[in-house]
Parts: C-alpha cells; structure tokens; sequence
C-alpha cells in the first residue's frame, strides 16, 4: 500500500522558508531588496554563455512558469498547451514589426500581450466548461494546432519562420542594439518581465480573483453555488496565463530575431508544467526554483564534461554507445525528475494550500488533525481531533444593516408553483407548489429520494425545472445560473458538507462576501481603492459572521482541520456572507449527538430572528419539531402535507410514509 | 475472541487520534462503538479494515495478527467494512456493485449470496440494472450492506449505517443489521444513533477523544444515566438520529 509508506522528504528548503514566514515585514522588505540587488548584480559578472542561458531558457522559462502557474496551480485547470500562447506572442511581434505592420518593438510589446490574451479567451470560451482530463486533452490540441498553423501558413513564413524581427530600441541603461550579441540587456528585460507579472499574479492572488480561483479549484460547484462566476473567472485565468505567455513570446522575439514553428515543440509546453510542478503548484517562489532547475540543469549538463567515468557507466547501463555525456543529458534529467516527484511530491517551495490538497490526495491527510506536516507554513493551532466543542452560539447578533429585518409574516418570498423535475423518465419532483414566508423557519421532510434535495437544487440553478415557476419575490429563478441566483438572495449549505477544506475558516466566508463585491481582474491588478475597500469589508464581516456562529477562534484555521460541529457552523456562516434573502439549510443536524443538535436549534433560532427566512431540511423530527414553523412532506416527488407541526406529527399519509408506525417508541 | 485490539494508537500527523483503544467482539456478538464526535469511533473501524496505518498495539482477527495488513487481505480473510459515506460505485449498475462485494472470494460461486441480499434488500432486487449513483441515500446504504455481505465475512464492521436516513428507514435498517446477525455474522458497528445501536447490540463501548471510558452489556449501558444524558439525549422519545462522524 503505497499510502502507508511513508518515504523521506526532502527538507532543506521547509526550514528556510519557517525561518521566512516567522520575519518580521520590514526584514521581509529587506532581504527582497537585497536579493533584487543580488539579481541585478550578479548576471553581470557571468560570461556571456552563461548571461544567454539566464535569459533563455531560464528566464523565458521562469516567466512562462509564472503564467502556466496562474492557469494550473492557481485555479486547477490543466493546460498541455500552454507554449502555443508563447507562439501567438512571438509570431504577433514578428507580423507586427516585420512584414506589413512596420511597428517598432516597443510599440507591439501591449499588442502581442493583448493579442495572446484574446487567443486565450479563443481557446477558453468554447472549452473551459470541460474538466480535468478533458480541458488537458482540448490543450493539447490547441498547442498542436498554433505550430501546425505556423508550419503551413505561407504568411507565417511556413517552415522557415520569420527572420530579421527587430531588437527593442535602447533604453537609457539597457543597450539593446549596442553590442549585437550581449545578452545581458536582454537579461535585465526578461527580468523586469518577471518582476512585473510577479507583482500583478500576486495582487491577483490576493484578491477576490484569487479567492475565486482557489474556491474554483476546492470544489468548482460550491464555488458557483456561493456566487462565484465560474465560468468568468476561470476565462480571466486563461486570458492572465495567456499574456504572460505573450509576453514571454515578444521577449524571445525581439531578442532571438527569428522564429519558426520548431520554436515552439509540444515538449516545451511540458517542460514548463515540470517546471511549475517541480517547483511547487501554486507557489511563486517554487514556479522560480522549478522554472531554474529545469532550464538550467540540462544547460549544466552539458557543461559537466569531465565525466568519463559516468558516461562509460551510462553507456553500459544503458547500451548506448555515446561518445559525449551532453547525449545523456535529458536522460539523466528526467531520472532526476521521477526522484524528485517520490520524494517530494509537494514540489520545493509549495503552497501551503496545495501542499495540504496532496497529502489530502494521497491518504495522508486527516481528519481534524493538521494536514501536510511538513509543509512550508504549518497550521498552528486546530490541534485536537475534532472533539465535540460545541458551545451554545454567543449572542451575538448580526448588524442592522446585514439584513433587513423582519418579523414572520404572511409575506411571500419564495414561491414555488407546480414545479416538476424529470430525469428521463423518472420524476423527481411532480407538481409541487409552495410558498415560504419572509421570517419563517420552513421545514422540509420525506423519505430518502422523496426529492427534497432536488428541490433546493432546483431552486439554486443547480437542475433547471422541468416545468413549473420559482419566484423569488416576485422575480423568477428559472432557468438563472447558479451564481446570479445566489446574487438575487439565495443561499445554501450542503447535506455532506462541502467548504473549501484547504482555505482558512475566514477566506470560506469571504467567498460568500464576494458574491457581493464587484473587483475584477483588472482592478485587482491595478490595486483600485475599491478593491482595498471590498477586501477590508470583506475581512470584517467574516470576522463578524464567525462571531455570530459562535466560532470566532477559528478564523485563521483551515476548514478541513475543523472539528465537524464547527465546519457546519462554518458552512452556515459562509452561506449568510452572501447576505441572502433566503436560507436554505440541507440536513444540519446530521451527525450530532443531542447536546449539539440543542446547539444548532438555537443558532438557527438565532438566524430567524436576525431576519432571515429560513428553509430546512431534515430528518431528525425533534430540531424539525422545534424550531419549524410550518412544514411541507414530500413523498415520491409530491407534496403529500403541509401545516404546522403539530398537524404534520399526526397526519396518517405522514405517518405512513416516513415517520413510520412506531417511529416514536423508543 | 474473533476480533481483539489491544493497546491500539494512531495518529494522523502529529496528532493522536487513538490513545491507546482495546475492544473484543466474540463470535457471533453485535457489538457497537458510540461516542460524540471526533471520539474516534470511524478512525477505529477504518484502523480495523486496515485504511489507517497503526502507531503502535495490536490487532488479533481470527486467532492471527492482522496489524499493518492491507485492506484488501482483510476482505481476503473475511473481515469486511460498509463504509460511512457508502463509497458505492456510482457508474456501477446494482449487479455490479455487488459482484464486486465477492471480487475477493476464491469461491465466485455467488448466486446464492445474491439471492441472500436480495431477500434481506428486496428493493436492490428492482434496481439491479440502475447505475448506484442514481439510488436514494437509503437505497445506497442497503447496497453498501449488501456489497459487504457479498464477501461472506465473519465480521461485518459498519460504520454509521442510519447516516442520514428517514426515521421509518432508520428502523428497518436496523432490523435488518439483527437479521444478518442472526444468520451467523459478527457485527462490529458505529452509530451515533445511540439509543437505536444500544437496543440491538449485544455489549458496547463508548469512546471519548481517543479512549474507551466505558464498556458494557448494550442493555446497561442504556439504564446508565451518564450515558443517557451524554449520547442519548435527556427525553424519554429517541431521536431518530444519524449521519457522518468526522470531516474526510
């Protein structure tokens, strides 16, 4: 069982990087300054083959990592074709400045960058509703497609490329054309590529973009059930990712003067998504050390020629008959990958959270234990194994202004009017019609298959209704995606819980705050007012929210190491940052023993008297009993009884169909 | 004693989520673990069926140490899990769901295992040739049973069988968890639905943050006042309870 092997890991890098997390900022700033010196510096006193090696592959490779890292370790899509981006860039420079265009370098530097990112959003419009190995696989294609275009088209030049696609003009320190094969000015411009696209991912990052990517990448129907617009911020994805590809495109143009479809082989792509795998999805500095190794091992290879020794025992090894160590060069470093991968799969440098996301994938994680043990920045406190600490909720009670305040009344919010779901020929739901109250505790029962579930997906956009109308005041939600349901006023947990089990308790909620926030890609990367605005709101609320369902110290925990009670808390939470107007609860009581089940009695009492319409779902007839106003039975899809508890509790169909004779005997 | 832990410990990471758990079950015994959650009831079942790997103790099934084997050896010896969650294979019809419950018996002959199943869930009988994933919660939780059973074990572990399921099914569940006891197989089962899992066991042991604190007849255990108060809720009327123990 691989699972209960437990290898070594390689740690020299985990320790530096502890030592990072635990500086204070102004040191932080310091050693960044100093290392951006040491960068500066350095390439300067290299020889020339070695500066050319740093701008390419290195460089290149580092900028390109970057922009893959954003498309596969950010937001978990997994691109095979990433080098035809790289392709559009280099090839938009040399149409631009070459032939017919006549534009300077300079001048096509945004065009190439703009022209890159519209054939991402080419590429992504029509395929990102594909996942996993299917989007690889379309990737794939497209990367073929882009070199097989540039192959046979004779405007591209075909076969023999583009030649004499002219340097950028001297800048006052950078002396492009002065000494035609210096590579040291190109240094320092693919440098400054890396330092720019560095800054802008990490804003994005930091943002409610990168929020969204990351929700997108835990659990991408959550995310669009919490108000995510999926689709879009995973084309932004794309289109971010593309640029830089573009960017690294007009770079290498510029530089090299000449390109041809053997410019951009299919194993370029693959050498880049080593690159960021090896290095660590997700993670800047790992995508730089990952981006390094790959492009700088197999150049120092070559180097490494005092070898006869190794290459006769390679030879032998092997049978090959090579006569020079460079032939073995890519041999020895994709054995050096596969070592790397057993041993540390995580990459060098990872992210925490993907970090946690792969020991959760390879058996290692836990359940309310700290996951990834030796990961980069370790989960302080969630130490105890999800022991059972659930206090009855503070009194603290949500702001004025979260929700409009209401008492129960005969108000329609919610209305359902002979809804029907088939899935072939089965019915889910046949013909029902209800209507929910503003202020209500709702409840919902049935037997197992009844369609209870099918209902609440029905309404949040997750099932589009056979036939039949839903209204939400008075504004129908059929047929609306699920993420501009949720902005209308509707929110949900989910029967088997689904947070984003890898980000803290406070970014889950902030992902429900979101759904109401307005920063985009751009605003991010430009740093608006807004955005900072948004995020501190944001913050705030999640802090307020976590108050509220009586977990405040939970707030930097991740998700997946909270005891159970709490995650439900949590989900609960999450689903009110979205400031709805309705809540629909799926199953809460599910799994708690008495004294708990009391505890989320009161917290839902608690959320009633906030404001807030309630819908539940649930089996366990004493929290229905209790806390519901009315309620509605379903059976086979149809709505057998509807009235108030103590109606429901004696009602012969009722009785027969789910609470079952001798249901209360104990 | 069929099945014995002694001493057994766990961690999940750093952290100890056994602290050192001993329980027997006898041949032929319905034996339940309750206990709130995060207690380590599923950690117990899952360090049994060999899915976590054991810190330190042992582990007897059979007369032989069966610590630190692999799953699928288990199932091999007779020792054979339904586990929380159902973890049925949704592209899978019925059948095949439950042929794959025999996948480990050198004896393939299953018809009368079948035939078994089938008179316990008549319900899988109708959906044969539906793919699982589009059976009810409760439907999936009697083709975990049945896919169990298909193994012919000698211990049968559960765990949390009544995980959210309508109360009327609740009940039938349960019956059914004593008829396939009464047909000769040894149970081991979780539940948080304690008051239920204490009618039908034979003696039971309550689990508390790593530990066993307490170990009974079922039948006392369900007169014990601390017990009473802690997992079976102050009234007279038992909840219909269910569902999952610790976030996976």
């Amino acid at each position: 069982m691989i699972r209960n092997l437990h290898l070594p890991r390689l740690s020299i890098v985990d320790p530096v990087a502890r030592l990072w997390l635990g500086l204070p900022r102004w040191a932080k700033v310091l050693l960044q300054l100093a290392l951006l010196a040491f960068v500066i510096w350095y390439p300067s006193t290299l020889e020339p083959k070695w500066q050319s090696v740093l701008f390419f592959p290195v460089g290149v490779y580092i900028l390109l990592g970057l922009g893959l890292n954003v498309v596969v370790g950010l937001s978990g899509m997994l691109d095979l074709g990433y080098v035809a981006f790289f392709a559009v860039g280099a090839y938009a420079t040399a149409k631009l400045t070459v032939d017919g265009g006549g534009l300077t370098a300079w001048e096509c530097v945004v065009l190439a960058i703009i022209i890159a990112m519209a054939a991402g959003v080419m590429l992504g419009g029509p395929t990102l509703r594909l996942r996993g190995d299917y989007l690889a696989i379309v990737t794939l294609g497209f990367g073929e497609i882009v070199r097989i275009v540039a192959q046979n088209s004779e405007s591209l030049g075909q076969a023999r490329g583009i030649i004499n696609i002219p340097h950028p003009s001297d800048l006052p320190l950078l002396k492009f054309n002065e000494r035609p094969l210096d590579p040291l000015p190109y240094v320092y411009l693919v440098l400054g590529a890396i330092l720019v696209a560095i800054f802008m991912i990490g804003r994005l990052q930091r943002s409610r973009v990168g929020r969204s990517w990351a929700a997108i990448r835990e659990d991408e129907d959550a995310a669009e059930l919490m108000g995510v617009p999926t689709f879009n911020m995973k084309l932004w994805s794309f289109a971010i990712g593309a640029s830089t590809g573009g960017l690294g495109g007009w770079i290498y143009a510029t530089k090299v003067q000449f390109i041809n479809p053997d410019t951009f082989p299919l194993n370029l792509s693959f050498l880049v998504l080593a690159a960021v795998v090896l290095g660590g999805l997700g993670s800047t500095a790992g995508v730089i050390a990952g981006a390094f190794a790959v492009g700088f091992i197999p150049e120092y290879l070559r180097e490494f020629a005092g070898g006869d020794e190794v290459l006769r025992f390679l030879n032998r090894v092997t049978g090959g008959e090579a006569n020079n160590i460079t032939e073995y060069r890519f041999f020895l470093f994709g054995i050096a990958l596969i070592i790397m991968m057993i041993f540390r799969p995580q990459g060098l440098i990872p992210s925490r959270q993907r970090a946690a996301e792969l020991a959760e994938a390879t058996g290692e994680g836990s359940m309310g234990a700290v996951a990834g043990v030796d990961e980069a920045d370790v989960v302080a406190t969630a130490t105890e194994v999800g022991t059972a600490t659930l206090e009855v909720p503070t009194d603290v009670e949500l702001p004025d202004d979260f929700i409009t305040r209401a008492t129960e009344t005969s108000e329609e919010v919610l209305r359902l009017d002979g809804l029907t779901m088939q899935f072939g020929g089965v019915v889910a739901l046949n013909d029902v019609s209800m209507s929910v109250h503003r202020g209500e505790i709702f409840g919902i029962i049935g037997p197992n298959g009844a369609g209870k579930t099918t209902l609440f997906n029905c309404i949040t956009g997750v099932f589009r209704p056979t036939s039949g109308a839903i209204e939400l005041e008075g504004r129908s939600l059929v047929g609306r995606k699920p993420h501009k349901i949720t902005e209308a006023g509707v929110a949900r947990t989910f029967q088997n819980i689904r947070l984003f089990p890898n980000m803290t308790a406070i970014d889950n909620i902030m992902v429900g705050t979101d759904a109401r926030h307005t920063t985009s890609a751009p605003g991010a990367v430009m740093g608006l007012p807004k955005h900072g605005r948004e995020e501190r709101l944001g913050r705030a609320e999640a802090v307020r929210l976590l108050e509220f369902v009586g977990i405040p110290h939970r707030a930097g925990e991740v998700a997946r190491n909270l005891p159970y009670g709490d995650q439900r808390r949590l989900e609960i939470a999450r689903a009110i940052a979205t400031q709805p107007k309705i809540l629909l609860l799926d199953e809460p009581a599910a799994g708690f023993n008495p004294a708990e089940k009391q505890a989320l009695v009161e917290l839902i009492r608690q959320i009633c008297r906030a404001g807030l319409t309630v819908v539940l779902i649930e089996h366990d007839m004493e929290v229905v009993m209790e806390v519901c106003h009315r309620i509605a039975v379903l059976d086979f899809g149809e709505k057998i009884a509807e009235g108030l508890p103590e109606e429901i509790q004696t009602d012969e169909r009722v009785i027969q169909a789910y609470l079952g004779v001798d249901a209360d005997a104990p | 004693m069929l099945l014995e832990l002694v001493d057994v410990r766990v961690h999940y990471g750093k952290v100890e989520a056994l602290k050192g758990v001993s329980v027997s079950v006898g041949d032929g015994e319905i034996v339940t673990l309750i206990g709130a959650n995060g207690a380590g009831k599923s950690t117990t079942l899952k360090t049994i069926s060999g899915v976590r790997p054991v810190t330190s103790g042992s582990i007897t099934f059979d007369g032989e140490d069966i610590t630190g084997k692999a799953p699928h050896r288990l199932v091999e010896m007779g020792l054979c899990q339904a586990p929380e969650g159902r973890g049925i294979f949704p592209g899978m019809s019925v059948r095949e769901n439950l042929d794959m419950g025999a996948y480990a018996r050198r004896n393939k002959d299953t018809a009368s295992d079948l035939e078994r199943v089938f008179e316990l869930f008549p319900r899988l009988l109708e959906r044969a040739g539906q793919p699982g994933g589009t059976l009810s919660g409760g439907e999936q939780q009697m083709l975990a049973i049945g896919r169990a059973l298909m193994a012919r074990p000698k211990v049968l572990l559960l765990d949390e069988p009544s995980m959210g399921l309508a109360p009327k099914l609740v009940a039938q569940i349960f019956a059914i968890i004593t008829e396939i006891n009464a047909q000769g197989t040894t149970i081991l089962l979780v539940e948080q639905n304690a008051t239920q899992a204490l009618q039908r066991a034979h003696r039971a042991y309550v689990l508390e943050v790593g530990r066993v604190v307490k170990t009974a007849d079922a039948s006392a255990l369900l007169d014990d006042d601390a017990v009473r108060a802690a997992y079976l809720g102050g009234g007279s009327k038992p909840a219909p309870a269910q569902t999952p123990e610790e976030p996976t």
